[in-house]
């Protein structure tokens, strides 16, 4: 038994290999022939930005947090919905029913969400 | 032999990458190594020819859920180990135990079971002639799985509100309540007023 994946698998560690090589290429090659001078005042964020006081791992708003429970749990939605597109002209109109009511439920959740002014940043 | 090969392959680097997440002292080397096993997992799955079950794998896994534990790590503030390590030193043996007990329990539920349909053995050939794996589960889901997956969409609901609920103080007639700003440690008396 020959399994068809394998060719699948091995053109894409091919995709994955020539992706991953062309980067680092492009990185030791300008890292291998650019001229270099090193200067104290050339590490410093010159007009990227204000000089960083603290620590980057500073506690934060739990808000961020919120934002991407929501994020994953719509992600999830559209898990389900994968497979119902491949398979709704097979399964017809009670299938798209099914679906108006899967989305309608999550559909309270986000109006919950939005009444609740998760959306909006104080 | 070449299906073999790349088994051991994607496993061999899982099996790594699983430990690497567990050893490493700097908990985002750790989350980094966690989304390499998931994508090893991922090119396992896509191997047995469940190309939807990869994908999603990627897209929930490797994408949504990796980005919930980026979260917590900035939320918790973590930056080592070290000082978990002293409390919890007893903890360590225990969690081996419980893992190895896991593993002989899924080798035990695994090795007893053949996944079979209501028309026949599900091999590879039989899921090509029904369309392909997505649309043999996408068939499944909306026919016999109808109740699983409505309820499914209000467990997704349970967990959003659920979140909203625990994130989102109320304001109370007091005093307006505010959000914490970023860098902010909420002092004690600060959460009594609260209260």
């Amino acid at each position: 038994m020959v399994n068809p994946a394998i060719d699948l698998v091995i053109q894409l560690g091919i995709m994955f290999a020539i992706g991953a090589a062309m980067a680092m290429a492009f990185i030791s090659i300008s890292h291998l022939l650019s001229p270099r001078s090193t200067n104290p005042n050339k590490s410093e964020p010159y007009e990227c930005g204000v000089v960083p006081k603290s620590d980057a791992r500073a506690p934060f708003n739990v808000h961020y947090y919120l934002v991407a429970v929501l994020f994953v749990l719509f992600d999830l939605e559209a898990v389900f919905i994968y497979p119902w597109a491949v398979s709704l002209r097979t399964l017809g109109t009670p299938a798209l029913a099914e679906m108006f009511v899967f989305i309608a439920i999550l559909l309270v959740g986000y109006v919950y969400a939005w009444k609740k002014g998760v959306f909006e940043w104080e | 032999m070449t299906e073999k090969i790349l088994f051991i392959v994607f496993s061999v680097l899982a099996v790594a990458g699983g430990l690497g997440t567990i050893t490493r002292k700097n908990v985002v080397h750790g989350l980094l190594l966690l989304v390499f096993t998931f994508l090893n997992v991922a090119a396992i799955f896509f191997l047995t020819q469940a190309y939807f079950l990869a994908v999603i794998q990627i897209l929930v896994y490797a994408g949504a859920i990796m980005v919930l534990f980026v979260f917590v790590i900035m939320l918790l503030n973590l930056r080592t180990f070290e000082q978990e390590e002293q409390t919890h030193r007893r903890q360590r043996w225990i969690a081996a135990a419980l893992s190895v007990l896991v593993l002989v329990e899924f080798v035990v539920v695994l090795a007893g079971v053949t996944f079979t349909s209501v028309r026949g053995g599900l091999t590879p050939e039989t899921m090509t002639d029904l369309g392909g794996g997505t649309k043999v589960f996408g068939d499944a889901l909306f026919n016999n799985m109808l109740l699983p997956f409505e309820v499914a969409s209000v467990v997704l609901l349970v967990a959003m509100v659920g979140a909203i609920v625990l994130v989102k103080r109320e304001k109370t007639a007091g005093g307006a309540t505010r959000a914490w700003e970023p860098g902010e440690r909420p002092t004690p008396e600060a959460l009594e007023e609260e209260v």
